[in-house]
């Protein structure tokens, strides 16, 4: 068991509310095992006190008219209620998972006639139907009765079950399983189910909560078994003998209590349990809320000369309860009108982050915490939000990642397009809107009849246009396109961006082009900035950068490029990707580059300015003009042996 | 000269037709080929979404059944194999995935992959041997057992993930390799000891390799030859020298020239689009025509065979008609 356990909550440590609701229920089900034992069981017969008597040392929570103590007549409660809450619980979750194990897994009829079932089930009211059982015995059996809402209330297990077995299904690692010789019925046990656990615990716990309350319900309304002492029972009793009116509330307050802590407990549990359900980013919410506070830091709003766009010391963490990554830290560069930047980075380099955070659209947890953002020399971190609405798409527009999946599914593409621009424009004539619609659609080499279309009628490469045509339509100076066509096949990939270059030219606009395509990035701009764990290292003309890199990584990058002119080995970056939690000290780079010496160990390298209005972050300058040769012992193709890494 | 695998005349058509209304697919059309086997090589499968590249290495595992024609391993028909031959194929048969980080159940430490085929497969007596030949296969692909075993695979990084899936399908002892897109979504950084550790396997190992991409560069650098596809038929196939260096078909052309390469001299751009949706696609006539720089008149009408138009290459193109016409339908026999 101890491997399932690290294996289900490894990712997250315990959370408060889940030991709390344990700690809760752990109490309950501890005093029904030890209750009936210590307690003397004669005291809760009719007759084994004096009735009515308040509470004293000996009795201490009196008794009720009937003359039985209260407190041992609660002791003895507990455990019928529980096992009541535990055979529900158990028979809606065994239900539940097997027939969501089958829909899911096997499908076809199988899944048709368990969904059909469930839907049936789920039309029937439960405590009219639950009446109507216990209605007909003569005296009710709450044994019964938790079977009979055990099978009431399989079907949402089974749902859920059924969904999650359907999502893991399409990851592959069942087909690694099938793979590895595994049979079909261990992928289920071996693969499938034990992912489901949290969703079975939390299933469980809301059937034995379901269970409990309805059979209260139902004793309470006077049709519990009058034999046996419940929580439900001790209720109804009390309100029979008008026990709140005599003002006996030591008669009715202690099993409400007790009742409310069972599902206060279980409350807490399925809330906990939820967190491993429906992971999110942790954030560490004291110090989120800390950070409002921080305005990025303002100085001499100067700008260079001729720049449209300037970023100076841009710098954007992210706030976890791990604690804090510095997505991008210390990003400086300007760009001039008209030119195409390319900004190049792996996974993890921050560049979907400076995408967001240069159009201030950065969102909790991540945090824009310093430097500036000049666009004509006014710092879009400094100016308020309207003003941001009133520059973005006019002057600054973004083509998010995927934009094809930006566009709204339900809406014609027309729409899409005038809703973007009204905010702008103000009123406009509907013809006047029309033309403009259909001008931007052409320019990105759509039809104007594209407008009346709905997104799913449209080929990637059109969804891509038109978010071009949405991008573009009110001319901004500055474009900033995050990855826009990653998604696209290689042709469709080159038609797009030569209609972005061709417009890029009509507007005279700036464009930044992120990406991880160094091909890509090297046809369509005219410079480049090479990011590394959240740091600009290298800028420059591309052809520079390309013929004679500075920087070690930018070397190694290019290197690992495979070409058409020859095979020759393909090289790898040596180590492994950098953790963002856990930055390397000195240069980040430090780990995996094959000239780092002891100052890369201890100090972050500044950024240089070479020649020819190069950059570099590297402590290799100024004492080297260029970069060293570096031997690596890394071989691809035709290795005789294969690297470490 | 045996053939491992091979396909005669495999057509797979997704999707049916309703009264009326036909919404079938034809993913893989009419495709013949065999894999040798005593003649190790790395076979590339290129083409856009949509080609049938996937769904061909699906019929070749056995994964789907195909319409029409049929498909053997070891001179077996994988529809009629008995369950012992089943096993026996998917062990020989291995796959290697997309995506490095959904080959993982989340649930397991990543030991959990290379332990399960030992057990299953019977491939070692003890444990210190299982242990043994986990060490030996990882030490294969370049991977330290001490900092990569005991681990979750998130704590892994996707380059080492996809190696250590190559180790798993190592120890399996395979036949063959369906490698589908293996590297595209791992760091470029990161891919060149992927691609060394698949190359390895043919070369250490004799075990072929089919290796699934869109991405030519990455195809000519580990493949000997390739096979092109578009809309599930072969359209070019042969030596990636000639393939890739020299292409002939116009949609290899297209492609080639669509690579943006990291080379500013190179040209790339121009061709803002060429409209495909303007003209349909005729039933009978050749597939790319409708897209096709240099369509003829009889494109439209009857369909290219696959002309030989080098010794190791041939073509399913109408101006090369001049050239003989494959004597065989098996596209592999152009190769090398």
């Amino acid at each position: 068991m101890a491997a399932v356990k690290r294996g289900l909550f490894r990712n997250t440590k315990l959370n408060p509310s889940l030991i709390f609701g344990a700690a809760i229920l752990i109490f309950i089900v501890a005093v029904s095992f030890v209750g009936p034992v210590v307690v003397n069981q004669k005291m809760a017969r009719v007759g084994a006190v004096d009735p009515n008597l308040a509470p004293t040392a000996q009795n201490v929570f009196g008794s009720d008219s009937q003359g039985r103590d209260v407190f041992t007549t609660l002791i003895l409660a507990v455990p019928p209620t529980l096992r009541v809450g535990l055979i529900a619980g158990l028979i809606s979750v065994f239900l539940g998972l097997s027939l969501g194990l089958v829909a899911g897994f096997f499908g076809g009829w199988a899944d048709w006639l368990i969904r059909t079932f469930s839907d049936v089930l789920m039309a029937i009211p439960s405590i009219a139907f639950m009446i109507l059982v216990v209605a007909r015995m003569d005296r009710p059996n709450i044994v019964v009765v938790s079977v009979v809402v055990g099978f009431l209330t399989w079907s949402g297990t089974a749902r859920g079950i059924r969904s999650m077995v359907l999502t893991i299904r399409e990851r592959s690692y069942t087909a690694v399983a099938r793979a590895n010789g595994e049979t079909e019925l261990e992928v289920l046990f071996r693969e499938v189910m034990p992912n489901l656990l949290p969703l079975m615990l939390a299933s469980f716990i809301g059937a034995v909560t379901m269970g409990i309350a309805t059979v209260m319900a139902l004793e309470v309304l006077g049709l519990g078994n009058n034999v046996i002492p419940t929580l439900g029972m001790m209720i109804f009793w009390s309100q029979r003998f008008s026990a709140v009116l005599r003002g006996m509330w030591w008669w009715w307050g202690p099993p409400i209590v007790v009742i409310a802590l069972i599902f206060i407990g279980l409350f807490f549990v399925s809330f906990g349990l939820d967190r491993y359900l429906n992971p999110a980013i942790p954030i560490n919410r004291a110090r989120a809320r800390a950070r409002r506070a921080i305005q990025p830091g303002s100085t001499a709003t100067s700008i260079s000369r001729g720049a449209v766009l300037e970023v100076k010391n841009l710098k954007v963490i992210y706030e976890t309860a791990a604690g804090v990554v510095k997505a991008v830290d210390d990003v400086s560069f300007a760009l001039r009108p008209g030119e195409r930047m390319g900004l190049i980075g792996e996974s993890g380099s921050g560049k979907t982050t400076m995408a967001t955070a240069m159009m201030r659209l950065s969102r909790p947890p991540a945090y824009i915490v310093g430097g500036q953002v000049l666009l004509d020399g006014r710092d879009l971190l400094q100016i308020s939000d309207r003003d941001v609405n009133r520059i973005r798409l006019k002057d600054i527009a973004l083509m998010p990642q995927a934009a094809m999946n930006s566009l709204n599914p339900v809406m014609r593409i027309g729409p899409q397009i005038t809703d973007a621009i009204l905010f702008h424009m103000g009123r406009m004539s509907k013809q006047k809107l029309d033309d403009m619609v259909g001008q931007a659609l052409t320019k990105v080499g759509l039809k104007p009849a594209i407008a009346r279309r709905f997104p799913h009628q449209l080929s990637g490469g059109m969804k891509q246009r038109a978010a071009m045509a949405i991008a573009t339509i009110l001319h901004p100076k500055v474009i900033i396109a995050d990855e826009p066509t990653s998604a696209l096949d290689v042709v469709v990939q080159q038609q797009v961006m030569s209609t972005m270059g061709r417009l890029q030219e009509e507007l005279g606009a700036a464009v930044v082009l992120i990406g991880h395509d160094m091909g890509l990035i090297t046809q369509f701009s005219d410079t480049i900035g090479v990011l590394y764990a959240g740091k600009l290292v290298e800028r420059g003309s591309v052809q520079d950068v390309l013929a004679n890199p500075y920087h070690p990584y930018t070397r190694l990058l290019i290197d690992s490029l495979p070409s058409l002119d020859g095979k020759h080995a393909l090289v790898s970056i040596p180590g492994l990707p950098p953790e963002l939690l856990n930055l390397p000290s000195g240069c980040t780079f430090h780990p995996r580059c094959p000239l780092a010496f002891e100052r890369c160990r201890s100090e972050a390298p500044a950024v240089q300015e070479m020649q020819g209005g190069r950059q570099v972050a590297c402590h290799l300058y100024p004492e080297h003009t260029e970069l060293p040769s570096m031997h690596i012992k890394l071989d691809g193709v035709e290795a005789t042996e294969v690297p470490y890494a | 000269m045996a053939n491992l695998l091979e396909m005669k005349n495999v057509t797979k058509i997704f999707g049916g037709s309703v009264i009326g209304h036909d919404d079938s697919t034809v993913a893989v059309d009419n495709v013949t080929l065999s894999i040798l086997d005593d003649h190790p090589t790395i076979i590339a499968i290129a083409g856009e979404s949509g080609s049938g590249k996937t769904t061909l290495s699906l019929l070749m595992q056995g994964q789907i059944a195909p319409t029409s024609g049929q498909v053997y391993y070891r001179g077996k028909n994988l529809v009629k194999m008995s369950a012992d031959e089943k096993m026996q194929l998917r062990r020989e048969v291995q796959p290697i995935f997309q995506d490095p980080y959904a080959a993982y159940n989340p649930f397991y430490r990543v030991d959990h992959v290379l332990q399960t085929p030992i057990k299953h497969f019977g491939l070692a007596k003890t444990n210190a041997e299982a242990n043994q030949r986990i060490i030996e296969a990882m030490e294969m692909v370049g991977l330290r057992p001490a900092e990569t075993l005991g681990r979750y695979p998130h704590q892994l990084s996707g380059g080492q993930r996809q190696r250590l899936m190559v180790a798993r399908a190592l120890l399996c002892h395979p036949q063959m390799i369906m490698a589908d897109e293996p590297v595209s979504m791992v760091d470029a950084s990161l891919r060149a000891t992927i691609l060394a550790s698949l190359s390895r396997l043919k070369q250490d190992f004799a075990i072929s390799v089919v290796y699934i991409t869109h991405d030519l560069t990455t195809a000519y650098q580990i493949a000997e030859n390739i096979i092109i596809m578009y809309s599930g038929s072969v359209v070019e196939t042969g030596t990636v020298d000639q393939v890739i260096r020299n292409p002939k078909h116009p949609y290899t052309q297209l492609l080639v020239a669509s690579i943006p390469l990291p080379d500013k001299s190179k040209n790339w751009g121009g061709r803002e689009a060429e409209d495909s949706s303007q003209v349909a696609r005729k039933a009978g006539g050749c597939k790319f025509a409708n897209r096709c720089p240099l369509v003829m008149e009889q494109c439209w009408s009857s369909k290219p065979p696959l002309y030989t138009t080098d010794e190791n290459r041939a073509v399913s193109c109408f101006h090369y008609n001049n050239n003989p016409v494959m004597s065989s339908p098996d596209v592999s026999t152009v190769f090398r």
